[in-house]
């Protein structure tokens, strides 16, 4: 003990930290002076060790007085948080005593006492905390207050509700504080009365945030220049009904001019909640004036989304204000105002506008010219084929893509104008991929010799495209030129020559079959999947085969043999065998219950712990009520070291007592 | 490889060793009088996987994970050879007088027509069926493949592209030159109609699995291929070729070689400009 005592008081942190550690070996009686030197040392890992120590011991009513003793001495800090914390994690005893204590000790130590029941997880401590919320000192109701916060519960909220009065204003914050933490939803009448009480704050106005109350919005506008983040209580208020919605949306189109330059300011900032919901309410507030600062949100990704759906409630004065802003703008602001047109606009208002959108698809601006892309996707006709088809020829991926997704819209819609200018033109480079896309929407099937050009094409991705269009206009008239691709000497290529013969179905099995057996790895695997789509008479057998072969074939092979449906026979529990223990936990949720419970019980003693997590689930389910399952488990269960594997063999224990 | 740099000795008992990998998978096969040839072309990937000798090579190839393709990298340089436009003009005179005529006759019915080049390399000879065929002007809306393969996704890679320099021409009246390509960084483009016909893919012709995607031929080129082969593997690779092919369809070996004791499965035709050999119809007897 001399030793320890010394090594206690050593200059070294860590040889005081480690000595307290060995302190926890030492009965406690023998032990607590130095454990409570210890807990006022300068050294806050050292104070933690302690803590640690005094957690782990048995609880004793002569330590924990000692403990009391520590933390209602006002000379160290230090030594009376550390007693704090310890206490908090004795539970029982130390709220007990601190309860007898509470009478006989002065403000600053029953704040400290009710912090270590509060959070002692002691179930008395909720009635010990709300008989403080009257307590003689307006700092010990106030942290009372806080720690029913914390705490929650419906005797802590309906505490919490009384506290809520004119009568004391410390404590009324304190409540309002802790009752938004909770969410809790306080009477309009005593929010009403406190309405007016400046100290009260924001406090109060996300109180009446989530009062339901349509009088609610005019208060909560009125304030927001005061209060700005009072934004967020409007956004609670305008989801919970329709009343509330509307009377938000009126109070802020009857706003002062200050509450606009007010929101505008928090629209500038860059705290993403108050700044959304600043958004909704200049959307909600509806004042043209406001337009030029929501287009330039409209590419922040976080604030698309409400701008847009925002913009298309305004309805035709938004359109007349956007419309009229554009010959002002250039560059990203304009491409912002198009795209936004482009999707707030309905179809009829769109094709109304169509030649205005034709000409930014002009622009020699990229980022304009796509945006308009984007309009003509859903307003354009066949007089914007020419230019899109131009389009996707461009060097900039994102232009490409565009045009080519307006191509394929404005097929949709006049798919023989498409298809003829297509027709006209060689599918080459880069610009070709695109084209393929749309030839996938408008080609016919004796369009086919329009895509050879592509097929041969020096550039892997249009081969892919390619094959793609190829397999959805010819169907089975392609199965030749797809299977020459089998050969190609890109492995992109190759495998989109069995995604495309997946596409073609049925007329395609044999060539899948054949490739199957010819090829391996990624590409193997991509080809069973596509058994698994078209299906042959040879499958079972096939898939059977392929349960023994690499993860990703035999993943495939099982994926497919689903597909098909195909009853698991005796090779596919092979699979159970398999190396990868994902592949093995893929089989057990494919097989589902046709495998056997004795097959399962072997996997409890496989190698990788989620597989037998896995096992330990399934057997957990109704359909095994084999009683010599139980057995298994048990003496899995003592043999088992993985703790979640434990905890799963406890939890089908208790599920299998239930199965009789 | 370039001039000037050293040639890593290739002991004859090595160059057996070497020589009977490559056979094994790919059955092109050299003599001891290649060893030479072997050697100096095989130096550069010794020095370029930074290989003392070719012992260490042999190991490479053997028990490396990239072994695999190495040794087709290996065959690769070993059996490319430059070719060029029209090569054989009096064999590509009797394809395009007779036998397309005659195919023409033959598949008017279908209007598909499929012709394979074994070992085309570059693409050249593909790209000068292409223009045969589409001079012929019998083929006009008709489905045509022309379905070039090599083992060197190098050559495939050049082939593709369409692009050749002025030693493919040496062959190439200026009249075709003009009608079939244009100009192209410095060198010749085939045209895109004469490009669209054919197809490129990686194959090594004893590959049976594999060659089952190439589908059925009207016409296989396999002109100066089998010449790397040695006996056993030619009779396979006939084997193969003769089961890719339809009923009569052609096969144009170079003007060097025959199936003399190599296969009997072929009859002989005697064309006007040349001898080819064709598949019997069913029921004929064949391999």
């Amino acid at each position: 003990m001399k030793k320890l005592a010394r090594r206690i008081a050593d200059s070294s942190p860590e040889v005081r930290r480690r000595a307290v550690r060995e302190l926890g070996a030492i009965p406690m009686k023998d032990s607590i002076d130095l454990i409570l030197v210890a807990l006022a040392d300068d050294d806050w890992r050292v104070r933690k060790e302690t803590v640690s120590v005094l957690s782990d011991v048995p609880c004793d009513s002569d330590v924990v007085g000692r403990l009391v003793e520590a933390l209602v001495q006002n000379d160290n800090v230090g030594l009376r948080n550390a007693s704090a914390e310890a206490l908090a994690t004795m539970g029982g005893d130390a709220v007990t005593i601190l309860s007898d204590r509470m009478g006989s000790l002065g403000a600053q130590d029953r704040k400290v006492a009710l912090e270590v029941i509060g959070r002692s997880g002691d179930p008395r401590s909720g009635d010990m905390l709300i008989s403080h919320l009257k307590d003689p000192d307006a700092n010990v109701r106030v942290c009372t207050a806080e720690l029913l916060g914390e705490q929650g519960g419906g005797e802590a909220l309906d505490a919490l509700m009384e506290c809520v009065d004119k009568s004391d204003y410390l404590l009324t914050l304190a409540a309002l504080q802790s009752l938004n933490k909770l969410g809790a939803r306080i009477p309009w009448r005593k929010l009403e009365d406190l309405s007016d009480d400046p100290i009260l704050g924001s406090e109060i106005l996300f109180a009446m945030g989530r009062s339901a109350q349509p009088e609610a919005a005019s208060i909560i506008v009125k304030n927001i220049p005061e209060e700005p983040a009072a934004v967020r209580s409007l956004e609670l208020l305008h989801g919970d009904s329709n009343r509330t919605a509307k009377a938000v949306e009126l109070a802020l189109k009857n706003a002062d001019e200050i509450v606009h330059e007010t929101l505008a300011a928090i629209v500038s900032q860059e705290e993403t909640i108050d700044q959304r919901a600043a958004v909704r309410c200049l959307m909600w507030s509806r004042r043209i004036e406001s337009l030029p600062l929501l287009v330039s949100l409209v590419s922040d990704e976080t604030m698309h989304r409400v701008i847009v759906e925002g913009l298309s409630d305004w309805g035709e004065p938004a359109f007349a204000a956007l419309e009229e802003m554009l010959p002002t703008l250039d560059g990203r602001p304009l491409a912002s105002v198009v795209g936004l047109l482009a999707r707030i606009l309905d179809e009829e208002q769109g094709r109304s506008k169509a030649a205005l959108f034709i000409a930014y698809l002009h622009s020699s601006n990229i980022a304009v010219a796509t945006a308009a892309a984007g309009a003509v996707a859903r307003f354009g006709n066949e007089g914007v084929i020419p230019r899109l088809i131009e389009m996707s020829a461009f060097e900039d991926k994102r232009v490409r893509r565009a045009a080519g997704h307006a191509l394929v819209q404005v097929g949709c819609r006049v798919p023989g104008a498409v298809r003829d200018r297509l027709l006209q033109m060689e599918i080459t480079g880069l610009g070709g991929i695109e084209i393929c896309r749309v030839f996938e929407v408008v080609g016919r099937p004796e369009d086919t010799s329009a895509l050879a050009g592509a097929l041969s094409s020096p550039i892997p991705e249009l081969r892919r495209a390619s094959l793609s269009s190829l397999a959805a206009i010819a169907g089975s008239a392609a199965v030749d030129t797809i299977s020459l691709a089998m050969t190609d000497e890109d492995m992109g290529v190759r495998m989109a020559a069995a995604f495309a013969l997946a596409r073609i179905g049925p007329a395609a099995a044999e060539t899948i079959v054949s490739a199957i057996h010819t090829t391996q790895g990624p590409l193997k695997a991509a080809l069973v999947r596509a058994l698994g789509r078209v299906g042959h008479i040879e499958a079972p057998a096939i898939l059977k085969g392929l349960c023994r072969e690499s993860s990703e074939v035999a993943m495939a092979a099982l994926e497919a043999m689903r597909n098909l449906e195909l009853a698991p026979g005796e090779l596919q529990y092979e699979i159970l065998n398999h190396d990868d223990s994902e592949v093995v936990k893929k089989a057990l949720l494919f097989l589902g219950s046709a495998v056997s419970g004795q097959r399962i019980v072997a996997l409890l003693k496989h190698p990788a712990w989620d597989v037998r997590l896995a096992a330990v689930d399934r057997l957990s389910f109704g359909e095994y009520r084999d009683p010599e399952i139980s057995v298994e488990l048990e003496a899995r269960l003592r043999d088992e070291k993985d703790d979640l594997v434990r905890a799963a063999i406890e939890h089908a224990l208790e599920e299998r007592k239930g199965v009789k | 490889m370039r001039l000037g740099d050293p040639v890593i000795p290739l002991s004859l008992e090595r160059f057996r060793l070497l020589r009977d990998l490559i056979n094994r998978r790919f059955g092109i096969f050299f003599s001891d009088d290649d060893r030479y040839l072997v050697e100096s072309r095989l130096s550069e990937r010794l020095i370029h996987l930074d290989l003392l000798s070719f012992d260490d090579y042999y190991h490479y190839l053997q028990y490396h994970q990239d072994g695999e393709h190495e040794l087709e990298r290996g065959a690769e340089i070993l059996t490319t050879n430059e070719t060029y436009f029209f090569r054989e003009e009096y064999q590509l005179k009797a394809f395009s007088q007779e036998i397309l005529p005659e195919l023409h006759e033959r598949l008017i019915n279908k209007r598909r027509m499929m012709i394979w080049s074994a070992g085309c390399s570059s693409g050249e000879e593909a790209y000068t069926i292409a223009m045969l065929v589409r001079d012929s002007g019998l083929f006009h809306g008709w489905d045509v493949r022309i379905f070039g393969s090599d083992i060197s996704a190098r050559m495939l890679a050049k082939a593709r592209r369409g692009i050749f320099g002025t030693s493919a021409f040496r062959a190439t009246s200026e009249d075709l030159q003009r009608r079939h390509f244009n100009p192209a960084q410095g060198s010749l483009q085939v045209n895109e109609d004469i490009r669209v016909l054919c197809h490129f893919g990686r194959l090594n012709l004893l590959d049976e699995e594999k060659i089952i995607f190439v589908g059925r031929a009207d016409v296989v080129l396999c002109r100066n291929v089998l010449i790397y082969f040695d006996k056993r593997s030619k009779s396979r690779a006939l084997s193969i070729i003769y089961d890719r092919l339809n009923d009569d369809g052609y096969l144009l070996l170079g003007h060097t070689e025959s199936l003399l004791n190599l296969s009997t499965a072929f009859e002989l035709v005697h064309l006007r400009n040349d001898l080819v050999y064709r598949r019997p119809k069913a029921g004929s007897d064949g391999f």
